[in-house]
C-alpha cells in the first residue's frame, strides 16, 4: 500500500473536551506526512455539530474533501476547527438530534468510498497517548513505497543458454531450440521486487534568495566548456621552474587564470580512457562496444548455505516470487522448499533487464510472512477487512556476487596465534578472558528454540498513523525482531526536528503575506534554538538511540568488562606520545564515502 | 585542494624487475619458460589495473641482459602511467615468442651471471624519480613497489664485501618508502630456492621464499592491491575496552568508465568540462553562490530553509554516542545469521596500529580468535564517519573454518543490517501455494544434491564478461587486431560472445553434463530427474488449462508486430500504420539494435535508420 486515505471526524459540539489536543494531533499527522513527502496520501476532515451547518437535519459537514495534505491545510486548522457553543437539540427520548455523530459517520463512509478500497485498520487510543506516540521518533512511521516489479522473466536450469541468446540476437523466429519443450531443462517464470533499499533522509533542494524577496525556485543549467589559460608568459614560467628554485617559488604566487570557452555539440568528441590513453568513439565502434544481454536467470549450481560467505553479497537484494501461473508458483515453491530442506542456496548468472549487464548472484530461499486478503466468497461479495490472515509464502532473496575484478584483497596482517608477552598476539590468559566475555554477551534467545525455517517479516502494519502496532505473532527470534523494528535515527530525528521548527514558528501566527520559509530565514537564531533544544533532549537520553539487546544485568557486565580491560590493557595514547611515535609509512588510499559526506568523484581523481 | 581530497591523492608506481638466468629461459610449466610466465602475468596485471586502478604506473626491467649496452638495467618498457603503448610493446614481445618469430631467449639474451650490486638497486630506486609522469598532472609516485623475480639464490655469492653495501641500500628503501617484494622462484629442475643469502640482506615475509612459478599470480595480485581505506574509528568491545580499527573496501563493482568528452585540437585532445549554474526560470538571471539557499520541501506549498551549519548540527550524532565509533552489543551463533536481512557491500575490519589506543592488534586478534573458536558473529551499533548515519551492523570473522577455501585476509567483515525504514513492502500479488509439494520437493532435492559446486563460489573464477568485452574491444581497436568473424553482424557477434563469456561456458558445461546422461535409463540420473520434474509440472499446467476454460474477456491490447510485419511495412513505407505502443514494444524487444524514443516519428526514424543500414550492408 503506497497511497493512504485518512479521514478525521471532528466533533465540535459543546460536550467535547480537549478539542485543542485533537487539533494538535491532526496537525501533527498532517505535518509528518508533508515532511516525509507522502505525495500520494489523501486526507479528509468531516466535522460534526459545525456552526456552518444550516440545513436540517444536520448531518455533519465535509470540512476538507479528500486531497493531498498541504501546509496551507495545516495552517487553516486552528481558525476553522473550534467548539460550537450553540446548544444541542434533543429529541423526545433525550437523544441528541442535531448533527448526530451517527449521521456524520454515514457521511464519513460515503466520503471514504472514494478511496475504492476497504478500511485496513481501526483502533481506539487516548488522545494524550496518541500525542506521545507522535512525539517519539522511535515510533516514527517509515515512508512506504508502492512495490515496483523489477524483473519478470525466466528462472532456468540446464537450458541451452547459447541458443537462447542467439535466438534473441537474430531477427529470425526459426527456433532450433525450444526450452519450453526441452525435457532435460527447466523453466520457471518468476517476478522480482525490491526487498531492501536504503532509505535516506529528506534531501534539500536549491532556492534562489535575494534579501527582502521571497525565495524562488531555480533552474539548473549545464554548459560544456574548455578552459584556456590566459596568464601571460606561460612558457617563461615553465622555464623558470626548471632553472631556478627560488624564482619558481616566486612564480607560484602568480595566479593562473583561465578563460572559459563554450563548446558546441558539433565540436564535442566522445572518447573512452584506456589508462592514460584516449580512444575516440565513432558510432560504429560504439555499436561494437555494446555487450548484448537478454533478461533471464540461469542457475549455475548449488552450494551449502554456510559455505557461501554473506560478506560476498553486494548491493541491495531483490525479492523473487513465483510467477502468476499455478505451475510457476508450485515449481518455485517446491524449489525453495527443497533448498531449505538441504540448507543450500543457488548460484546464478542473471540479467534483470535486457542490455543492463551480466551479474553473478546468489538465491537465498526463505519464507515470507505475508498479510494476505482471502479470496472473494462464492457469492462474489467482498469480504470484510478482518478476513485477512498472515500466511507463509515462498520467496528468494537475490543477492549480487562479486566478479574477479570486483574483489580487491590486499596483503594484511597475520592475526592468528598465541604468544606470551607480545605486542601483537594475545596470551592464553587473554584468550580465556575473551572467551568468557563472548559467552556472557550472548544475545541468542535461550528460551525460544530456533525456528526450523526463518520467516522474513516485512512491514507488519500498513497504517501511517502512529497507532499501536497490531500484535503479529512473529516467526523470528526476539533479537532479530528488536533489530528489524528499530527506526533509523538519522531519518526520524531529522524529521522530528523539522516538525519542531515548523511548530515553533507557530503556524497560525505568521505575519500576513510572509511565508514560513521567509519567516525562518529572517530568524535563524530561533531555528538554532529549536535544534539545540531538540538535540539536548537526545543527548540526555543517549542510551535510547541504541537498540538494547543485552541479556546480562549491568552489574555483571561492568564486572566482566573491568577484568577483560585489565588483562588486555588497551590505553588511550596521548597526543604527545603520538607525535613522538615512529614515522608512519602507508600504502593506503582513502576511498569514496558511501554515507552523507561531501561527494568526491573518485573516478575523476583516479583517472585524473 | 581540500583536506578530504588529499586523502585520495595516491599515485602507485610498480616496477617489475626480472633477473635473467639460464634457468629462467628453460621450460618450466606446460612448455613455457619462467620468463614467459612472468611476462604473461605482467600483461595480465596491466589488463586488471587498467580496469581497477587506471592511474597506476608500471615499468618492466631486465637485469643481466646482454643488450650490448653498459646499463645494468634494460627496460622492456619504462615506468610510466598505464597506457596502450606499453600494452602494445609487451604484446609484441610475447607474440613474437609464441609465433616462433623471435623467441624470448633471442630477444633477451643473458650477459653472464654476476652478483647483484648495490649500484643496481640504487639505479632501480632512482627510476621512480626519473619516470615520465603524466603530462597534465605531473604527479610523482608516492607509493612505490618493486617486484623482484629471480631464481638466482646467490645474490652476492658469499662475498661479504658485496653483501654489506647491498644490505644497506636495501635498508635505505624503507626511508624512501619503497617496498621491495621478492619472488624467489624454485628452479625449473625442481631445485628449491636457497634463501640463506637473501635472508641476510632482506627482511621479507615467509610466503616469498621458495615459490613455484604457479604461485606468483596470487602473490602479485595481493601485493599490487592498494589498501582502500574506507574509514578509521575506535571499536568499543566492552566498558573501558576500546581499540582502533580500520575499515577497508574489499568489494567494489567495476563498470566501464564513463564516456569522456574532449575537443580535438590537432595533435592533442582538450578535456571538456561541465559548468553548472542556477538561474531564475522566469528572468533567466543567474543566482550567485551567496544567493543560493538549501530548503526542505514541506508538501507542495511550503519549505524549510536551513543553512549548512544547521544541517550539520542536526547530524551531530557524535555528540550523543561518541562517534564515529562502533560498539559491540552482543554475540550470536553464526547459524542464526539470516542473509536476507543484509544489504550493501561489506567492509573489512583490520586493527589500526597507528590509532588512538595501545595494543589494538593484540586485542583484535584475541576477539577474532575467540569468535572463530565459538563460531559467533557480533551485532554492532555505530557510525563509521563524521556526519554519517548511525547504523546496526553484523560483524563476521573471515577466519571461520567454512570460509577457509576463500583464501581471505584475517579480520572481520562488517555488514549493514536494515532498519524498518529500509525493508520494502511485499508485492500485492503474493499468494501462498495450496498444493501438495512432496513429490516435487523430493525431485528438486535430488537435483540440488547433484548440481553441487564443490568449491563454493570463488570470485576469482568468474570474470565480468561485459567489462572484459569493453576493454578487449578498446585494446583490439588500438592494436588494430583483426577478428576472424564480422562482429558488426549481430548474430556473428553473439556467437563470438558466446565463445568468450566464461560465465555462459560454465552454465553450458552443466547442460552438456546433463545431456550426456539423457540416454541412461537409471532414474537417479540428472536428465531423468529433470524429465520427471517436467512431467509433474505439466500435469499442473494441464489442470490450469481445464480449470480456466471460462471465456476470457476480449483483450484490447494490440499485438506486438513481428519482424516480418515491420520489414514489410518498412518496405511499403507504412510504418506509420502501427500504433505508438506497438512500435515502442517492438523497439524494446529489439533494444540491442534499435534505440527507443518517446515520439512515434522518432521511433519510425530509428527503425528506418537501422534497416537502411542493414540494407546497404546486404547490398555491399
Amino acid at each position: 500500500m503506497d497511497k493512504e486515505w485518512t479521514l478525521f471526524v471532528v466533533d465540535e459540539s459543546p460536550l467535547v473536551k480537549n478539542l485543542d489536543k485533537a487539533i494538535e494531533y491532526i496537525k501533527g499527522i498532517l505535518l509528518s506526512k508533508v515532511v516525509r513527502g507522502k505525495k500520494n496520501d489523501q486526507v479528509s476532515i468531516i466535522t460534526c455539530h459545525d456552526e456552518l451547518i444550516q440545513v436540517k437535519p444536520k448531518r455533519g459537514r465535509i470540512h476538507t474533501s479528500f486531497s493531498m495534505p498541504s501546509y496551507q491545510l495545516i495552517q487553516d486548522l486552528d481558525s476553522t476547527l473550534h467548539v460550537n457553543h450553540e446548544p444541542l437539540e434533543y429529541d423526545e427520548k433525550g437523544l441528541i438530534e442535531d448533527g448526530s455523530l451517527s449521521e456524520t459517520l454515514l457521511l464519513a463512509f460515503e466520503e471514504l468510498s472514494k478511496s475504492n478500497d476497504k478500511p485496513s485498520q481501526s483502533a481506539t487510543i487516548n488522545i494524550d497517548k496518541a500525542l506521545d506516540l507522535l512525539r517519539d521518533w522511535k515510533k516514527g512511521i517509515p515512508k512506504i513505497y508502492k512495490p515496483t516489479r523489477t524483473f519478470n522473466g525466466e528462472l532456468r536450469l540446464c537450458c541451452d543458454l547459447d541458443s537462447i541468446d542467439l535466438e534473441n540476437a537474430s531477427f529470425s523466429n526459426d527456433r532450433e531450440y525450444n526450452r519450453h519443450t526441452d525435457p532435460i531443462s527447466l523453466v520457471i517464470n518468476v517476478e522480482g521486487y525490491p526487498l531492501i533499499k536504503e532509505e535516506k533522509k529528506p534531501s534539500a533542494k536549491h532556492m534562489g534568495y535575494a534579501s527582502d524577496e521571497e525565495p524562488k525556485s531555480v533552474k539548473l543549467l549545464r554548459d560544456r566548456i574548455v578552459k584556456q589559460r590566459i596568464t601571460p608568459a606561460d612558457e617563461e614560467i615553465d622555464t623558470k621552474k626548471e632553472d631556478d628554485r627560488e624564482e619558481k617559488e616566486d612564480t607560484d604566487d602568480i595566479e593562473i587564470k583561465y578563460e572559459e570557452i563554450p563548446v558546441d555539440n558539433e565540436s564535442l568528441m566522445k572518447t573512452y580512457r584506456y589508462g592514460t590513453s584516449l580512444i575516440p568513439l565513432t558510432s560504429t565502434f560504439n555499436e561494437l562496444l555494446k555487450y548484448p544481454t537478454y533478461s533471464g536467470i540461469d542457475i549455475r549450481g548449488f552450494v551449502k548455505k554456510d559455505r557461501l560467505p554473506s560478506f560476498f553479497f553486494m548491493g541491495e537484494p531483490t525479492l523473487l516470487i513465483g510467477g502468476e501461473a499455478t505451475r510457476d508458483r508450485v515449481a518455485f515453491a517446491a524449489m525453495c522448499q527443497s533448498l531449505l530442506d538441504v540448507d543450500s542456496v543457488g548460484i546464478i548468472r542473471y540479467t534483470l533487464r535486457s542490455s543492463s549487464g551480466v551479474f553473478m548472484g546468489a538465491l537465498i530461499p526463505f519464507l515470507v510472512n505475508a498479510h494476505i486478503t482471502l479470496d472473494k466468497g462464492p457469492d462474489g461479495l467482498k469480504r470484510e477487512f478482518d478476513e485477512t490472515k498472515n500466511q507463509n509464502v515462498y520467496g528468494m532473496a537475490l543477492h549480487m556476487l562479486p566478479f574477479k575484478e570486483d574483489q580487491k584483497l590486499p596483503f594484511l596482517f597475520n592475526l592468528i596465534g598465541v604468544k606470551e608477552n607480545d605486542d601483537y598476539l594475545p596470551s592464553e590468559a587473554m584468550l580465556d578472558q575473551m572467551d568468557e566475555f563472548v559467552d556472557l554477551m550472548n544475545i541468542d534467545d535461550p528460551k525460544t528454540e530456533k525456528p526450523a525455517i526463518a520467516c522474513f517479516e516485512t512491514h507488519d502494519f500498513d497504517s501511517n498513523l502512529p497507532l499501536p502496532l497490531p500484535n503479529v505473532e512473529s516467526k523470528l527470534d526476539n533479537t532479530w525482531n528488536k533489530i528489524l523494528h528499530s527506526r533509523s535515527p538519522s531519518i526520524h530525528i531529522f524529521n522530528k526536528i523539522l516538525r519542531d521548527i515548523v511548530n515553533e514558528f507557530n503556524i497560525k501566527n505568521q505575519e500576513e503575506g510572509e511565508s514560513l520559509g521567509k519567516a525562518i530565514l529572517n530568524d535563524p537564531k530561533k531555528v538554532d534554538k529549536v535544534i539545540k533544544s531538540s538535540f539536548d533532549q537526545l543527548v540526555e537520553s543517549k542510551d535510547k538511540l541504541v537498540v538494547d539487546l543485552k541479556q546480562i544485568d549491568e552489574e555483571r557486565y561492568n564486572k566482566i568488562s573491568k577484568s577483560l580491560a585489565t588483562v588486555l590493557d588497551n590505553k588511550l595514547i596521548t597526543e604527545e606520545a603520538k607525535s613522538n611515535g615512529k614515522k608512519r609509512v602507508t600504502d593506503e588510499m582513502f576511498v569514496k564515502d558511501e554515507g552523507d559526506l561531501e561527494e568526491i568523484d573518485i573516478d575523476a581523481l583516479l583517472m585524473y | 585542494m581540500s583536506v578530504v581530497s588529499k586523502q585520495y591523492d595516491i599515485h602507485e608506481g610498480i616496477i617489475f624487475v626480472i633477473e635473467l638466468t639460464p634457468e629462467l629461459h628453460a621450460p618450466a610449466s606446460e612448455g613455457k619458460s619462467q620468463l614467459q610466465i612472468i611476462l604473461e602475468n605482467v600483461s595480465e596485471v596491466i589488463s586488471e589495473l587498467i580496469i581497477t586502478l587506471p592511474g597506476t604506473g608500471i615499468g618492466c626491467y631486465l637485469i643481466n641482459y646482454d643488450g650490448g649496452q653498459n646499463d645494468e638495467i634494460y627496460p622492456i618498457f619504462e615506468l610510466q602511467d598505464l597506457n596502450l603503448e606499453m600494452m602494445k610493446q609487451l604484446y609484441q614481445v610475447l607474440e613474437d615468442h609464441v609465433s616462433g618469430l623471435n623467441p624470448l631467449e633471442k630477444q633477451f639474451p643473458i650477459e653472464h651471471s654476476k652478483p647483484l650490486s648495490a649500484t643496481l638497486f640504487f639505479h632501480l630506486r632512482s627510476l621512480f624519480y626519473m619516470a615520465k609522469t603524466h603530462k597534465r598532472t605531473g604527479r610523482h609516485y608516492n607509493l612505490k613497489k618493486i617486484f623482484l623475480f629471480t631464481n638466482n639464490d646467490k645474490p652476492y655469492n658469499g662475498n661479504s664485501q658485496l653483501r654489506v653495501p647491498l644490505k644497506k641500500t636495501l635498508a635505505d628503501y624503507n626511508d624512501v618508502d619503497i617496498t621491495l617484494i621478492p619472488f624467489l622462484l624454485n628452479k625449473p629442475s625442481g631445485v628449491k630456492f636457497d634463501k640463506t643469502e637473501y635472508s641476510e640482506i632482506l627482511f621479507y615475509d615467509k610466503d616469498a621464499c621458495s615459490m613455484s612459478i604457479e604461485e606468483i599470480r596470487q602473490r602479485i595480485s595481493r601485493h599490487k592491491e592498494i589498501k582502500r581505506v574506507y574509514f578509521t574509528c575506535p571499536l568499543k568491545i566492552a566498558n573501558n575496552l576500546c581499540i582502533s580499527v580500520k575499515g577497508y573496501s574489499m568489494f567494489y563493482h567495476e563498470t566501464p568508465r564513463k564516456i569522456k568528452f574532449v575537443v580535438n585540437e590537432g595533435s592533442t585532445f582538450k578535456d571538456v568540462e561541465t559548468k553548472s549554474q542556477f538561474v531564475d526560470p522566469t528572468s533567466g538571471k543567474e543566482f550567485s553562490s551567496e544567493q543560493l539557499i538549501k530548503a526542505y520541501p514541506l508538501g507542495a506549498d511550503a519549505y524549510i530553509p536551513l543553512n549548512s551549519e544547521q544541517v550539520k548540527t542536526i547530524n551531530r550524532f557524535n555528540d550523543i554516542i561518541n562517534i564515529p565509533s562502533l560498539e559491540i552489543l552482543g554475540f550470536r551463533d553464526i547459524s542464526n545469521w539470516l542473509p536476507q536481512y543484509q544489504f550493501g557491500k561489506a567492509s573489512f575490519l583490520s586493527p589500526n596500529n597507528y590509532g588512538d589506543f595501545t595494543h589494538s592488534q593484540r586485542t583484535f586478534s584475541c576477539l577474532l580468535q575467540s569468535m572463530t573458536k565459538k563460531s559467533k558473529f557480533a551485532v554492532l551499533f555505530g557510525t563509521l564517519k563524521n556526519n554519517a548515519a548511525p547504523r546496526l551492523f553484523g560483524m563476521i570473522p573471515s577466519t571461520l573454518p567454512q570460509y577457509e577455501s576463500c583464501n581471505l585476509p584475517q579480520g572481520f567483515f562488517l555488514i549493514k543490517l536494515p532498519y524498518l525504514d529500509d525493508v520494502r513492502q511485499l508485492p500485492p500479488k503474493i499468494a501462498p501455494v495450496d498444493a501438495d509439494l512432496d513429490v516435487l520437493v523430493s525431485l528438486f532435492s535430488n537435483l540440488v544434491g547433484k548440481i553441487h559446486i564443490k568449491n563454493g563460489y570463488q570470485p576469482q573464477e568468474y570474470e565480468n564478461p561485459s567489462l572484459q568485452w569493453h576493454f578487449k574491444m578498446l585494446r583490439d581497436d588500438y592494436l588494430q587486431l583483426e577478428h576472424d568473424i564480422d562482429i558488426s553482424d549481430p548474430l556473428e557477434k553473439q556467437k563470438y560472445i558466446n565463445s568468450l563469456d566464461e560465465t555462459k561456458t560454465k552454465i553450458m558445461k552443466l547442460r552438456d553434463y546433463v545431456k550426456e546422461t539423457a540416454d541412461d535409463d537409471d532414474p537417479s540420473r540428472l536428465a531423468n530427474t529433470l524429465k520427471e520434474l517436467n512431467q509433474e509440472l505439466n500435469k499442473i499446467s494441464n489442470f490450469d488449462i481445464i480449470a480456466n476454460k471460462k471465456p476470457k474477456t476480449p483483450t484490447t491490447v494490440d499485438p506486438v508486430p513481428t519482424d516480418d510485419d515491420i520489414i514489410n511495412a518498412w518496405k511499403a513505407g507504412t510504418l506509420n500504420g502501427f500504433k505508438v505502443d506497438q512500435l515502442r514494444k517492438y523497439v524494446r524487444s529489439r533494444n540491442n539494435f534499435l534505440e527507443t524514443a518517446s515520439k512515434k516519428a522518432d521511433l519510425i526514424a530509428n527503425i528506418d535508420k537501422y534497416f537502411q543500414q542493414k540494407f546497404k550492408e546486404t547490398k555491399a
